[in-house]
């Protein structure tokens, strides 16, 4: 059972990245339906609608940063050891893998979320350029106003996991 | 920096200097037309004519303009060399057309306007062209299922004796079909996929046996009106096909000769705005027969050279000016030095400052400034904008305001080098002789806490900010009820900001982040800052009670007051997204440095040299993709900042923006 801990904190790792990875990809899919459609009627407007379908592909990254954290707390890079007592490898307590757990939880639930929802907003958005493409900046605005809440997620994950000495 | 001070034009011409005193207006770019009331009074349809000749022409414009830029890309595809690529776009042309040469390129309208006749006349044929090209390839892919009848189908034909047959059945009735004829009848066939192609020649005894066997075969009766073979008549209409694409090409070519020809285009079209605007104007005046009023604002700095203008040229004209009544709304126009009116663009896509406002430019300037870089936070990257804004606005000279937004990113490309080399932070890593020297202030990575307080200063600083502006515009206003609550809730909250930065140190130990025992000096300036803050509390609570008489009203003001508190809390943990981005584009850029080095060139290439083949690659395209990500994050975020969180507290933005007449122009930039 010495790996539980470890196991804990890689559960942690994994939904982090992979529910914001989720959340991203199918924001920035469905955004992207929209921008193709607008493209194909004006291919002018592409950057416009580029930049709108990247939006919520930044949860993703939060997840992802959220995670990379996580596996260095973990020491992953050489072979799960913490630290090593009397000639004995430890690795990363039981109650300490369940913290990571835990820490990861706002950007993985927070991130699927508003990704979800931000890639909507940015459907909306772009149907805006489509037909005002000058007032893209503030769809823009609209999309980022959703983005606010896996900040905040993100800023949460991010303090929990990095800052305790996790063991 | 300021908003311009306006001043209302009257002025009475006759009717035969109303261009002259246009021409001037445009020129000097200074003029915005009121409409009088007695306009209604005019013949609107005459107007309304004019301008829809006008359009009729300006179309042909766009026509010929949209034309050329599909042409160029219909070229450029089927162009394969780089070299041989036409260029041909719609932006505005980067120089000053001066107006002159607006009226300069209209003497040549007639020959301009043929050529665009000539262009449509290419466009009809090239529409032609494809549509008869498309329905030459729909008739081949039809009769292409008779090809292998080598029959010339003109010679089919039912002759005394006999009958014959040519059509079609689906491929699966053929066996049905021919071992269920007759012996006595011919038959050719053509077999393709799905249909086969059949040519029946019967003696007519057997007619009514035939025909109920090919009805029962599902047999489609065909007719053409070509007497040769189908592989013969296919060969023709191939050739046909290559002649119209030869024609096509020819045609297309023909547009090439018309591509100098943009320029002009571009010029003439905002003639025709430009005239346009001009006939708009003079609909909103008042008019007799022979005069015409004509009313509008002017920056007040303009006054003098306009009067001058006019006295010159326009010997009939009276002009008279005088400043704007309280209960009209002039125009807003601002103007700032260089650096202020880079960011013009963010307060301008939130909406002109009202006339009487503060401009709010030179703040939010500041602050766009300080937060762009603390969110972006990498001096390498920093570097790389501000080198690349600033060489392209050298290089290309932007004329008028069409550079702002790159400059204002050129500035920003500033704040991130100042904040990057705070934070330690070049393109992801502290290079080593920094790290030695500690030529930084902190490492976000390792003291993070330092830089969320740090994000929350920015904020209380930028909130304390917009609370003194509306603490003066209140103010301002007059009154004693005005003034009691500018200074006691703006200024408040001014006060209570002030003694929070003076705690702060006790703050920061608290969380950590200062070790040790404060100095007795900053002892005394924490003790201070807790009772100035209690003031600033104090008189933000008690202007609840400014103006109001009945004391339960009272007691809901100041808890009122003490609830919106929470709302300032909120915007002010909002900024704790400078935390956020900052930290972002940080630990990307250590994660590529990570993958790049330590994985790829010392675990997979045991720190050989070839490892670096490989990483280089990796290494710019990870940092050009975190640069661009956390760009845009940064663009975004900051401009949130400003509207809400800085706007929100004073600012509506609910003026219109200064159009003086000719600043309709879309392709060119009026000189003026």
């Amino acid at each position: 059972m010495e790996f539980l801990g470890t196991a804990l904190a890689l559960a942690g790792v994994a939904i982090a990245v992979a529910l914001s990875g989720v959340g991203s990809s199918i924001g920035v899919a469905n955004a992207g339906k929209a921008a193709a459609g607008v493209t194909a009627e004006d291919p002018d407007k592409f950057m416009k609608c580029l930049i709108l379908q990247l939006l919520p592909a930044t949860q993703g990254i939060y997840g992802f940063i959220v995670g990379f954290l996580g596996i260095i707390k973990l020491n992953a890079f050489n072979g799960f050891v913490i630290s090593v007592q009397d000639g004995v490898n430890a690795y990363m307590s039981t109650a300490g893998g369940l913290g990571i757990l835990f820490s990861c939880l706002p950007i993985a639930i927070g991130g699927l979320m508003s990704a979800v929802h931000q890639g909507n907003v940015a459907v909306s958005a772009i149907g805006l350029v489509a037909k005002r493409p000058e007032e893209s900046t503030k769809g823009m605005l609209m999309t980022a106003m959703v983005e606010t809440y896996a900040l905040l997620a993100f800023l949460i994950s991010f303090l929990a996991v990095f800052i305790p000495q996790w063991a | 920096m300021s908003i311009v001070k306006m001043r209302k034009m009257s002025l009475v011409a006759h009717n035969s200097e109303r261009n002259k005193l246009l021409r001037i207006f445009i020129k000097n770019g200074c003029m915005e037309f009121v409409r009088s009331k007695k306009a209604e009074e005019n013949d609107l349809q005459e107007y309304s004519d004019r301008i829809a000749r006008i359009e009729s022409k300006q179309y042909k414009i766009a026509f010929a303009l949209s034309f050329l830029k599909d042409t160029v890309k219909t070229i450029n595809l089927s162009q394969d060399s780089k070299k041989d690529k036409l260029t041909f776009d719609l932006k505005k042309e980067n120089r000053l057309v001066s107006y002159e040469e607006y009226m300069e390129a209209a003497k040549d309208e007639m020959e301009l306007l043929a050529k665009i006749s000539d262009m449509e006349k290419i466009n009809a044929r090239l529409t032609d062209i494809k549509s008869e090209s498309a329905r030459i390839n729909s008739f081949i892919e039809q009769i292409r299922i008779y090809k292998d009848i080598a029959i010339p189908f003109g010679i089919i034909k039912d002759t005394q004796k006999t009958f014959s047959l040519l059509g079609t059945i689906p491929t699966d009735k053929k066996e049905e079909l021919i071992s269920k004829l007759p012996q006595a009848a011919e038959i050719e066939t053509a077999t393709s996929d799905k249909v086969t192609a059949v040519l029946l020649i019967a003696h007519n005894e057997y007619k009514e046996e035939i025909t109920s066997l090919l009805s029962s075969c599902e047999f489609v009766r065909a007719s053409f009106e070509f007497t040769c073979s189908a592989a013969e008549q296919i060969e023709r209409l191939e050739q046909k096909l290559r002649e119209l694409e030869k024609e096509r090409a020819v045609s297309i070519n023909k547009v090439k000769n018309y591509l100098q020809y943009g320029s002009v285009l571009k010029v003439m079209y905002d003639y025709y705005g430009l005239e346009i605007e001009k006939v708009r104007a003079q609909a909103g005046c008042m008019r007799t027969q022979k005069a015409i009023v004509m009313e509008g604002w002017v920056p007040v700095d303009k006054e003098k050279k306009i009067v001058a203008e006019i006295e010159k040229n326009c010997s009939r004209a009276e002009v008279e000016f005088r400043d704007p009544l309280p209960e009209e709304v002039p125009p807003t126009l601002t103007r700032n030095n260089k650096v202020v009116s880079a960011f013009d663009g963010i307060t301008d896509m939130f909406g002109a400052p009202n006339y009487l406002e503060r401009d709010p430019k030179i703040f939010v300037a500041f602050y766009y400034f300080l937060i762009f870089g603390f969110m972006l936070g990498d001096a390498g990257y920093g570097l790389i904008m501000a080198i690349a804004c600033f060489l392209f606005t050298a290089i290309k000279k932007p004329v008028k305001n069409s550079g702002q937004m790159i400059l204002m990113f050129g500035f920003c490309g500033l704040s991130t080098v100042l904040w990057g080399a705070l934070f330690g932070g070049w393109f992801g890593m502290t290079p080593a002789f920094m790290d030695k020297v500690h030529l930084f202030w902190f490492k976000p990575l390792e003291q993070p806490l330092i830089m969320f307080a740090l994000a929350l200063g920015v904020g209380l600083l930028q909130i304390g900010n917009g609370f003194a502006l509306h603490g003066v515009a209140t103010i301002k206003q007059g009154g004693v009820k005005n003034i009691l609550l500018g200074v006691l809730k703006d200024f408040g909250w001014v006060v209570m900001i002030i003694g929070l930065f003076l705690f702060s140190p006790s703050l920061l130990a608290f969380l950590g982040i200062i070790q040790g025992e404060l100095s007795p000096a900053v002892n005394t300036c924490v003790q201070a800052g807790m009772y100035v803050a209690l003031i600033g509390a104090a008189m933000m609570l008690l202007s609840g009670l400014v103006g109001k008489k009945n004391p339960v009203k009272a007691v809901g003001g100041v808890l009122s007051n003490a609830y919106g508190a929470i709302n300032v809390v909120s915007d002010l943990l909002s900024y704790s997204r400078l935390f956020g981005l900052g930290l972002t584009s940080g630990v990307i850029g250590y994660v590529v440095n990570m993958l790049a080095y330590d994985v790829i060139v010392v675990m997979f290439c045991g720190g050989q040299w070839f490892g670096w083949l490989i990483a280089v690659p990796v290494l710019v395209i990870g940092h050009v993709f975190n640069l661009a990500i956390n760009l845009l994050g940064a663009y975004v975020h900051d401009s949130r900042l400003q509207y809400i969180e800085f706007f929100g507290r004073f600012y509506e933005g609910s003026g219109h923006a200064y159009k003086p007449i000719g600043s309709g122009v879309k392709y060119t930039y009026i000189d003026n």
